[in-house]
């Protein structure tokens, strides 16, 4: 007797590391995603808004995509006549393993920071100033597709919400910052965007 | 075009660099084309990313052809 097998594509069957980026939100001048001809692991433009890549995590990128419903139900029939969106939750979380005032600031949902470089008898110095109010970034997201080509993912507006809970201690365990960005825009506002085959000559 | 080349360079988010006397900050700061890298490796020496902001291609022609005015 033969054996059953679904039919399936092994090469569409993925996994692989995510390259996540901020960029400063700015409503007239808004983050674009690198051009077409950008390959894979290619740099991100720095204007109209320079895109800073979040660093090292604890266990790559995790893309959260919720839809909540309403279903619709009637006496005459058993399944929902209609079912209805109520709500989208889109995130994008990760454990940021990069112990920076950049990478708290993106924790703490925002804030801005003072750089004065090391000179003749005065010393190199940061200082964080956190802010009460959150900042609104622009995010961008990259991957390897199927094809071999880049995935690209932008999300015009975003905020950072966590829940940080730093670890001093000797040996057992790194400084981790967890982070969540929520999407503010609405799904049809995000980019997806992958290349497919090479421009032909 | 006469004088020194001048570029712009920013920082990314609302954050602000301080060498001597010089404060680059997100708005942009203008500097002379020759102290740019030099100014960019500090940067990046104390833990800061700078970056060049660069005109959009038709204001850069624009300012070229006739110095001003459209």
């Amino acid at each position: 007797m033969p054996g059953f097998t679904p039919t399936y594509q092994r090469k569409r069957i993925m996994a692989g590391m995510a390259a996540l980026y901020l960029a400063p939100y700015n409503e007239t001048s808004p983050a674009v995603l690198p051009a077409d001809t950008v390959a894979l692991g290619g740099t991100w433009p720095a204007s109209p808004q320079p895109w800073t890549p979040i660093g090292a995590t604890e266990q790559g990128i995790t893309m959260l995509f919720r839809r909540s419903t309403q279903a619709h139900m009637i006496e005459e029939q058993m399944t929902p006549v209609g079912v209805e969106t109520t709500e989208v939750e889109c995130k994008f979380e990760a454990v940021l393993a990069e112990d920076t005032f950049e990478t708290m600031r993106v924790a703490f949902g925002g804030g801005t920071i003072v750089t004065q470089a090391a000179a003749t008898g005065v010393i190199g110095k940061k200082t964080l100033e956190i802010s009460s109010d959150l900042s609104h970034f622009a995010l961008g997201l990259e991957s390897k597709n199927t094809y071999g080509f880049f995935r690209r993912v932008l999300v015009p507006e975003i905020v950072s919400i966590a829940d940080v809970e730093q670890v001093n201690r000797r040996a057992a365990s790194l400084r981790l910052y967890k982070v969540s960005f929520w999407s503010l825009v609405a799904p049809e506002d995000m980019d997806f965007v992958e290349k497919t085959a090479d421009a032909l000559p | 075009m006469t004088g020194k080349q001048k570029v712009v360079l920013r920082t990314a988010f609302s954050d602000t660099f301080r060498v001597g006397d010089l404060e680059i900050t997100q708005a942009g700061t203008e500097v002379n084309a020759s102290d740019a890298d030099a100014l960019v490796e500090t940067a990046r020496v104390n833990g800061v990313q700078l970056y060049r902001v660069e005109e959009p291609a038709a204001q850069s022609a624009a300012k070229q052809s006739d110095g001003g005015g459209s």
